[in-house]
C-alpha cells in the first residue's frame, strides 16, 4: 500500500500489462487508421490486428514462468494463471481473425470487426489478470459489450441484428446478477481486492455466511449465463445462429475461456475457501450441461446449432475437473485439475474455430446452413471434408485426436478425487455426442451431393486457419507431452 | 440512519428490474430495467462504503466504474434496437422471434 499511485513509472506498468497495451493500443491505432483509409485499403486493417496480436503473444511467452508480480496497489497480478488463459485467448483471436478475413462471402463482414474484436480480447485479458473487483468488472463489460456489437455487425440481417438484441438482454441482465453478487461481496469483506477480501474473510465471516451466500449465488447465476451452463443455456443457440459465423467462433472459444478464468479466479481465492458444498452444485450444473446440451443437439438441422449446442455441452466437460476437486485443500489436485482444464481449453480452441471455418465455407458455397450443404462434400472438396472429420471426431472425443486426451485428463482428474460417477457421465454423454457428429459425418461421405457438383474452392487464408487447427487438434493428440508438460511446470497462483 | 434501508432499497430496485427485464414487451422498457438493476449494485455498493466496519471509499469508485460502464452498455443496447427497428419495423419482445429452438 505504501507505494500508492504517485509512484507507479511506465516501466512498471509496461512489465505488468505489457501484452494488454500491445492489444488495446493496436486497436485504437486501427480504429484511427481505418477511419482514413480509402476504401480499396481497408482490407489491411484486419491484417494490422494480426500484427498486434502476434507482437503482444511474444511479449506474453517471453514472460512466462517469471516470478509472480503485483501493480497498482495489487489491482493486477501477472501469474502463470492469467499467462496461460491470455495465450489461449491471443491464439484463438488470431484464427478467429485469420477466418474473418478468409470468410469473403456475398455478405462480408464491415471491417470495423478488426478493432472491436482486439477490444474485446483486450478485456478479456484484463479479466484473466485482474485480482480486484473493479478490474474484473471492467474487463467483463470491455469483453461483453465489444461481443454485443459484433454479433449485430450484419447491419442488413434481421438474424443478426435479433441474436445482438438477444445476447445484448440477456448479457446485461447476466452483468447486472454478477454485479448484484459482488457487491454483497464487497460489503462483507470490506475491500474490493480479493487478497484483502480473502483476508478479512479468515475472521469472522460465519457472522455474514448468509449474505455470502446471497452473493455466491448471484456471482454464479451471471457467470452461470455468460458461459451458458444448463439452467441459463436458452439463448446460446439463437445468438450463435444469427451471429456471422468467424464471430460466432469468437463467442464459443475466447469468450467462454475468458468468463471460466473469472470464475476459477474468484471462487478459487474466495467463495472456494469458505464453501465445502459449492464443488457439489458445480458438478451437478456440469452433469446436466453435458446432458442437456448434447441431447438438446440430436433434434437440429442447422449445422450451426448442432455446433452452438455442442459448444454447450463443452463447458460442461470444462468444468467437470473443477467440480470433482471442489473444496479440497491439497494443492496438487488444484494444480492436476487448472492444468486438465487448460489442455481441454486448447483443444477446444482448435476444434471448434477448425469446425466453424469449414462450416463458414460449406455455407457459403451452398448459400445454407442446413445440414444438406455437407451433401457429399467429400466429392466436392476432399480437403475440407478430411479435416472437417478430424475436428468432429475430436470434438466427439475419439482417439488420436486433442479431444480424447483432453476428456482422458479430466476422466483421471474425476478418478483421483473418487468422483467416479462424473467419469461415467462424462463418457456417456460423449456417446451421445457421438450420434449427432456422425450425421455430419455420414452427409459428408456418403450422401451425394444435393444440386450442382461444382468444387469448393477455398481461399489460402481459410486453407492455412484449417490447417494450422487441424495441426493443433491432430499434435495434442498423438504427442501431448509438450504441452503437458509446460502445463506440470507451472506455478498457477504463484 | 442504518445499513439496512439501504440494502432494502437495492434489493426492491434489482427485483423491480429483472421482473421488467424479464416480462415487460417494449424493448426500450426492458433496457431500462436492466438498468434498474445495475443501479441497485450501486446503492449497494455505496451504502457498504458508507457503512463498513471500516469505512473506504472503494465502493464509491466502484461505483462511478459502474457509472460510466452502464452508460456504454445502454449506448450499444440502443444502437443495436436502433439497427432491429429498421430491419422489422417494431420494438415488441414478441417479434424478436426469427430463431427457436
Amino acid at each position: 500500500m505504501a507505494n500508492a499511485l504517485g509512484f507507479l513509472t511506465f516501466s512498471d506498468v509496461w512489465r505488468s500489462m505489457g501484452p494488454e497495451i500491445i492489444v488495446i493500443g493496436g486497436a485504437f491505432l486501427i480504429m484511427l487508421v481505418e477511419l482514413f483509409l480509402p476504401a480499396s485499403l481497408k482490407r489491411v486493417s484486419p491484417w494490422l490486428a494480426v500484427l498486434a496480436l502476434v507482437a503482444s503473444a511474444t511479449v506474453l511467452v517471453v514472460r512466462l514462468g517469471a516470478a509472480v508480480t503485483t501493480y497498482s496497489t495489487s489491482a493486477y497480478i501477472v501469474d502463470d494463471f492469467g499467462s496461460i488463459f491470455k495465450l489461449i485467448i491471443l491464439i484463438a483471436t488470431l484464427l478467429v481473425i485469420l477466418l474473418a478475413i478468409a470468410d469473403r462471402s456475398a455478405e462480408s463482414l464491415p471491417y470495423e470487426y478488426s478493432y472491436l474484436v482486439l477490444f474485446a480480447t483486450g478485456g478479456a485479458m484484463v479479466i484473466s489478470s485482474g485480482v480486484d473487483l473493479v478490474t474484473l468488472y471492467v474487463g467483463l463489460e470491455l469483453l461483453s459489450i465489444a461481443s454485443y456489437i459484433l454479433v449485430a455487425l450484419y447491419r442488413k440481417s434481421a438474424r443478426s441484428a435479433e441474436g445482438g438484441l438477444k445476447y445484448l438482454i440477456i448479457g446485461s441482465i447476466a452483468s447486472a446478477c454478477i454485479l448484484y453478487g459482488l457487491s454483497f461481496l464487497y460489503g462483507v469483506g470490506g475491500s474490493t481486492n480479493l487478497g484483502q477480501i480473502g483476508v478479512n474473510l479468515q475472521s469472522g465471516w460465519t457472522n455474514y455466511s448468509g449474505i455470502l451466500y446471497l452473493s455466491l449465488g448471484f456471482v454464479l447465476v451471471g457467470i452461470g449465463i455468460k458461459v451458458s451452463v444448463v439452467p441459463f443455456h436458452l439463448w446460446t443457440p439463437d445468438v450463435y445462429e444469427g451471429a456471422p459465423t468467424p464471430v460466432t467462433a469468437y463467442l464459443a472459444v475466447v469468450s467462454k475461456a475468458a468468463v471460466l478464468a473469472f470464475f476459477l479466479r474468484v471462487f478459487v481465492w474466495i467463495y472456494g475457501q469458505k464453501f465445502g458444498q459449492w464443488g457439489d452444485i458445480v458438478a451437478w450444473l456440469s452433469v446436466i450441461t453435458m446432458i442437456v446440451g448434447n441431447i438438446g443437439a440430436l433434434p437440429q438441422r442447422n449445422v450451426k446449432r448442432i455446433l452452438a449446442y455442442s459448444s454447450v455441452g463443452q463447458v460442461g466437460y470444462l468444468l467437470l475437473p473443477f467440480a470433482a476437486v471442489g473444496s479440497t485443500t491439497l494443492l496438487n489436485d488444484m494444480w492436476q485439475a487448472l492444468s486438465s482444464i487448460a489442455f481441454y481449453l486448447f483443444a477446444y480452441m482448435f476444434m471448434t474455430i477448425g469446425a466453424f471455418a469449414v462450416f463458414a465455407k460449406v455455407a457459403e458455397a451452398r448459400a445454407s446452413e442446413d445440414i444438406d450443404a455437407f451433401a457429399g462434400l467429400y466429392r466436392r472438396s476432399p480437403f475440407l471434408a478430411g479435416m472437417m472429420a478430424v475436428f468432429l471426431l475430436s470434438l466427439a472425443g475419439l482417439p488420436l485426436t486433442a479431444g480424447f486426451f483432453g476428456k482422458f485428463m479430466i476422466f483421471l482428474v474425476a478418478f483421483n478425487a473418487g468422483q467416479y460417477w462424473l467419469g461415467v457421465i462424462l463418457f456417456a454423454t460423449s456417446a451421445i455426442a457421438f450420434y449427432y457428429y456422425f450425421g455430419i459425418l455420414r452427409a459428408m461421405f456418403t450422401r451425394e451431393p444435393a444440386g450442382d457438383q461444382e468444387r469448393v474452392r477455398s481461399s489460402p487464408t481459410l486453407v492455412v486457419v484449417v490447417a494450422l487447427c487441424a495441426l493443433g487438434t491432430l499434435a495434442l493428440g498423438i504427442a501431448p507431452s509438450p504441452l503437458m508438460d509446460v502445463l506440470n511446470g507451472l506455478h498457477w497462483f504463484g | 440512519m442504518a445499513l439496512q434501508p439501504f440494502l432494502a432499497l437495492g434489493a426492491i430496485l434489482f427485483g423491480i428490474g429483472l421482473y421488467g427485464a424479464l416480462t415487460k414487451r417494449n424493448l426500450i422498457i426492458v433496457l431500462i430495467s436492466v438498468e434498474m438493476m445495475l443501479n441497485a449494485a450501486n446503492i449497494n455498493l455505496v451504502a457498504f462504503s458508507h457503512f463498513a466496519v471500516t469505512p473506504n471509499v472503494d465502493g464509491q469508485v466502484y461505483a462511478l466504474f459502474n457509472i460510466a460502464i452502464a452508460a456504454a452498455e445502454v449506448a450499444v443496447g440502443l444502437a443495436i434496437l436502433l439497427s432491429f427497428f429498421r430491419i422489422r419495423n417494431s420494438s415488441d419482445v414478441r417479434d424478436v422471434n426469427l430463431m427457436k429452438w
